[in-house]
């Protein structure tokens, strides 16, 4: 056990009232996988910054704490309303939304859903013991190989559940929307996704985390997705949350024989944060996008870790991440990239930029590329510095000022990652609160 | 009528880092007129054009530069601009994510604000906009794209004599914008040039070839070498200089030289 491992019992503690309370009618199956994780869980504990993949980002401030286990939130009417009217819960028709952890129907809205797609909660899911649940849940994302999944696993009792069926074109985006309304006490909250797209199926997929008020709290979510052959997947992910607030997810995707899956992380909230990001390639002419923008100021930290496992030949990879950093942050970038022996014809190209608009700012920033074939294609470069002096100049000498040129310039530089999320209303959504949060400001 | 002065420089002499790039130029430019700024190549021709602008990467170790009543170098780029002047860049910078349309509606407003104007509305923009493309015969698809990114030498060239016509200066200063461009181009360009010409503003045409010159017909031609300006003349010097090239003009030997360094001195 690391050193952070102190108050695991109450982690022990809480998995018992869990289970007196509600968790105690889930089906077998579930209440087996669960118990199996929190003993793992409880066996590992917190990672530590002796740990190679958590080098950079120390646990501390979350593993020292103590959180709840929220209840079933009752939320009064002005709450109810305030959530329907957030710009991204009125911009997503097709719609899950959970609060606390718990799925609300009234704030939910699934009457634009194409009728291929099956949307629901996974506790419903589970309750009836849908086949493909039990068969497909938690075979992805290895609770042996992250605390953070077991304790997930060992937690989870609620979640989205999404299926497309085979060759289905589905135009609507999905959106799996987590509102955290924090309390006094801090609590933990154990977001679970299941993603499954169906062969030759396409949908868009977008996974958002944000609170209605600052508040301590810890969001601990998994997302589970696999794209069947020939299928094609935008998966985005808006990370919002309150400034006090702790994240870590872990998003674990599964790319089949000719799928394209594209993922795009926007991360602008929380006080520390950290995404682990896997997706492997698994069947021949396979293609996985990951496209990244964080934008982080004050003490905020941020660590991004990805890896793309190449394991079959023929398949490419595209990774471009950039990063905004103001104040005293601190942002993380890990790109890793397996080859893995066999997979001839590996394509892979990784970048990660970074824009430092303040001296305090530090960017840790390091690709790993394991290359374990030899017909492969894989570069990567990583940047980071300031402002492009000669484009600033070149800025003002049209009567643009300094500060409106400086803000132009790093909206400029973020809107490369924006600009290629294929939904519109999302796209202004993220637009709009890149401009909120640059220092500079912009012209109107 | 007496011609507005707009700019006068004298005794300037500036240099980047340890080198000396001008060593004394003298200009004098009013309004209506059109001035030809030869040279050849690594004369300072560019550094002069930028340090107009307020590229703070020269020091400027001696002289001064007045700017209708003003000691321009105090002011910076931005207000510069605001104040009617412009710089079409030799060499114009890739802006990426940042839209060219409303890169131009942030600079115009800007300097309409400057002036006391109101912001111009969108519908109003868009006009002058498409007026403004046609000087130029702009492909209007660029307007769409982020400044000159991807742009070919040619266009980049264009748009900025585009961005000229939109925000309409009092003193435009152009830096080699023939080059890059082919005949055709060239004449549309420096068409576009002419049509903006009123007796109140004038231009600097920077150049090395004289055969810009064909087009836009200068009133002045100044020769810099070595980062003075040692001949001036009318629009024959042009064609003199297309003939004879630059060698007869110049002095010294060429070369950089650099100031000493402070401490270098030991005997
Ligand atoms: N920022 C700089 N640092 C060092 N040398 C420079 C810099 N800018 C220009 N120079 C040098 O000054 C000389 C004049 O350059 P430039 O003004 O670009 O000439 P021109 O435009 O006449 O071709 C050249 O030798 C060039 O290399
Ligand atoms: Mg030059």
């Amino acid at each position: 056990m690391t050193p952070l491992a102190h108050d695991l019992n109450s982690y022990q503690a809480g998995f018992e009232w869990r289970e007196r309370h509600g968790g105690g009618d889930d089906p077998v199956w579930l209440r087996e996988m669960r118990g199996k994780a929190i003993a793992q869980f409880l066996d590992t504990g917190f990672p530590g910054t002796d740990e190679e993949e958590w080098r950079f980002t120390n646990l501390a401030p979350i593993a020292e704490r103590s959180y709840r286990l929220p209840e079933f939130p009752t939320l009064e009417a002005s709450t109810i309303r305030r959530i329907a009217s957030l710009p991204v819960v009125a911009a997503a028709h097709c719609r899950l939304v959970f609060v606390n952890g718990y799925l609300i129907p009234e704030l939910s809205s699934t009457s634009h859903l194409h009728p291929s797609v099956q949307l629901q909660n996974i506790a419903s899911a589970a309750l009836t013991s849908d086949s493909i649940v039990e068969r497909e849940l938690s075979q992805y994302a290895a609770v042996s190989k992250s605390s953070f999944t077991a304790l997930n696993t060992a937690f989870l009792h609620d979640g989205a559940y999404v299926r497309v069926v085979p060759s289905q074109a589905v135009d609507e985006p999905i959106y799996l929307i987590y509102v955290t309304v924090p309390a006094a006490d801090p609590v933990m909250i154990f977001p679970r996704n299941l993603i499954l797209i169906g062969e030759n199926s396409t949908a868009k997929l977008v996974e958002v985390y944000l609170s209605l008020a600052d508040g301590i709290y810890w969001n601990n979510a998994v997302s589970e997705t696999v794209i069947g052959e020939g299928a094609r997947l935008e998966h985005i992910k808006y990370q919002l949350e309150a400034e006090s607030a702790f994240h870590i997810s872990t998003q674990q995707s599964h790319i089949g024989r000719d799928a394209v899956y594209s993922s795009t992380s926007i991360a602008m909230g929380s006080r520390l944060a950290r995404n682990n990001l896997n997706a492997i390639l698994a069947g021949m002419g396979g293609e996985c996008t990951l496209n990244g923008l964080y934008l982080i100021a004050g003490n905020q930290r941020l660590d991004n870790h990805t890896l793309i496992e190449h394991t079959v030949p023929e398949c490419a990879s595209h990774e471009l991440y950039k990063g905004i950093l103001n104040g005293h942050s601190h942002a993380v970038f890990n790109g890793r990239v397996r080859v893995r022996p066999g997979a001839q014809k590996t394509d892979a190209k990784q970048t990660n930029k970074n824009l430092l608009l303040s001296n305090d700012a530090l960017v840790n920033t390091q690709p790993q590329l394991e290359i374990y074939a030899d017909d492969v294609k894989c570069t990567h470069g990583a940047t980071i510095g300031q402002l492009d002096e000669e484009a600033v100049f070149y800025l003002r000498s049209r009567g643009i000022d300094l500060e409106a040129a400086s803000g132009l310039l790093t909206y400029g530089f973020a809107s490369d990652v924006i600009d290629r999320v294929s939904v519109e209303p999302l796209r202004n959504l993220f637009n709009d609160a890149l401009r909120e949060r640059l220092p500079q400001g912009l012209p109107d | 009528m007496e011609k507005e002065r707009l700019l006068t420089v004298r005794n300037l002499h500036a240099k980047a880092g340890d080198i000396d790039i001008l060593q004394g130029v003298d200009l004098t430019v009013n309004a209506g007129e059109v001035h030809a700024l030869m040279g050849p190549n690594g004369s300072g021709k560019s550094t002069l054009a930028q340090i107009l602008a307020g590229r703070d990467q020269y020091e400027v170790t001696e002289g001064e530069v007045i700017y209708r009543g003003k000691n321009l170098l105090e002011l910076a780029p931005e207000e510069r601009a605001c104040e009617g002047l412009f710089l079409a860049f030799q060499y114009p910078v890739e802006i990426p994510g940042v839209n060219n349309t409303y890169f131009l509606k942030a600079a115009l407003n800007a300097i309409r604000k400057h002036r006391g104007e109101e912001d111009l509305d969108a519908v109003d923009f868009l006009a002058l906009v498409k007026e403004r493309l046609q000087l130029v015969e702009m492909d209007p698809s660029l307007l769409s794209r982020p400044v000159n990114e991807g742009f070919s030498g040619g266009e980049k060239k264009r748009n900025e004599i585009f961005q000229m016509a939109v925000l309409e200066p009092i003193l435009a200063i152009l830096d080699e914008t023939d080059s890059g461009l082919d005949i055709d181009a060239l004449r549309i360009v420096a068409a576009g040039v002419n049509r903006l010409k009123r007796p109140d503003n004038a231009t600097v045409v920077v150049t090395h070839y004289q055969r810009l010159l064909n087009y836009i017909v200068p009133d002045f031609v100044h020769v810099l070498i070595d980062g003075r300006i040692v001949k001036s003349g009318d629009k024959n010097l042009a064609l003199e200089l297309e003939n004879r090239g630059y060698d007869w003009l110049e002095e010294q030997p060429k070369g950089r030289r650099k100031t000493p360094q402070r401490g270098a001195l030991v005997s």
